[in-house]
């Protein structure tokens, strides 16, 4: 709860775009899956999913190896179930799950300019913001405090840009 | 390297060439034990959580990557290897965790 009252105060806090901080500030990339570069497939068995990832192009360009990540860069977690063998996920030829059609969330995080300043320092990840919205766009949770175990996870990976994969694949992209 | 090879064969009875094995990684005191595995395609990685608290499996490695989610302390969890390649296993809780695995055919 400590943790959460600041958040929610946040909420109420401006940004420097004029923006409250928190979801909605944040636009559903519409058409993302044509536009935007598949960077990452995750199987996940635990919950029988399959997560692909994507990132706008421009911040993929403009992306350098070991460096904070640009901003304007947005990254998608895109979440489907997967076919099921049973009760266990089916695997492909190389122990790979298949994903079905369906996609059952769409998590967003987004890196502006000053986003961050609207956070209390022992919560703020640089200056990226989070969103969940549904297959069609529609924002899932527009309050901030549902966002708390976004913030607080990807603290872990501060010294990626608060990234867990997308600064990884442009590190691997330049070995 | 030499010591855990032998231990993984020993753990997984694997006499015979050809034969899957199961390779055991600890998890005590967040540091992956071996940090470093050389495995075949169709052995299995079963990390066993001997640690006092959480841990959540990770693989961010293109073409490899795999989250196995939260796992308490005395929970294993296994990782079927499918395909060759190397990568990373890292922990979503604890950053400075990492194991390094090498498949082959």
């Amino acid at each position: 709860m400590r943790r959460l009252l600041p958040l929610a105060l946040a909420g109420l806090l401006m940004s420097a775009s004029g923006a409250a901080a928190g979801p909605e500030r944040i636009t559903f990339p519409a058409g993302y899956q044509d536009g935007f570069l598949r960077y990452l497939d995750v199987d996940r068995p635990d919950r029988k999913i399959k997560r692909i990832f994507y990132v706008n192009p421009e911040a993929l360009t403009a992306a350098e190896a070991g460096a904070p990540l640009p901003y304007g860069t947005v990254l998608i977690m895109e979440d489907h179930p997967v076919e099921l063998d049973g009760e266990a996920p089916r695997r492909d030829a190389e122990g790979r799950f298949v994903a079905m059609p369906e996609v059952t969330n769409v998590f967003v995080m987004e890196k502006q300019p000053g986003w961050g300043a609207a956070y209390p320092a022992d919560m703020r990840n640089g200056d990226w913001d989070y969103a969940w919205f549904d297959a069609a766009g529609t924002l899932k949770h527009s309050d901030p405090e549902r966002y708390a175990g976004c913030f607080n996870c990807h603290q872990s990976r501060a010294g990626r840009d608060f990234t867990f994969t997308f600064f990884k694949y442009v590190e691997d992209l330049k070995r | 390297m030499r010591r855990y090879l032998v231990s993984v064969v020993l753990l997984a009875g694997w006499p015979f060439a050809g034969q899957a094995a199961e390779i055991a990684v600890n998890m005590a005191a967040a540091d992956y034990r071996p940090a470093t595995v050389e495995a075949r395609v169709g052995d299995r990685l079963v990390f066993v959580n001997d640690d006092a608290q959480d841990h959540n499996v990770f693989v961010p490695t293109a073409g490899h990557a795999v989250d196995l989610g939260k796992q308490a302390p005395g929970a294993r969890a296994e990782l079927p290897l499918g395909k060759a390649g190397a990568f990373e296993v890292e922990c979503v809780i604890h950053p400075d965790m990492h194991l390094a695995v090498k498949v082959v055919q």
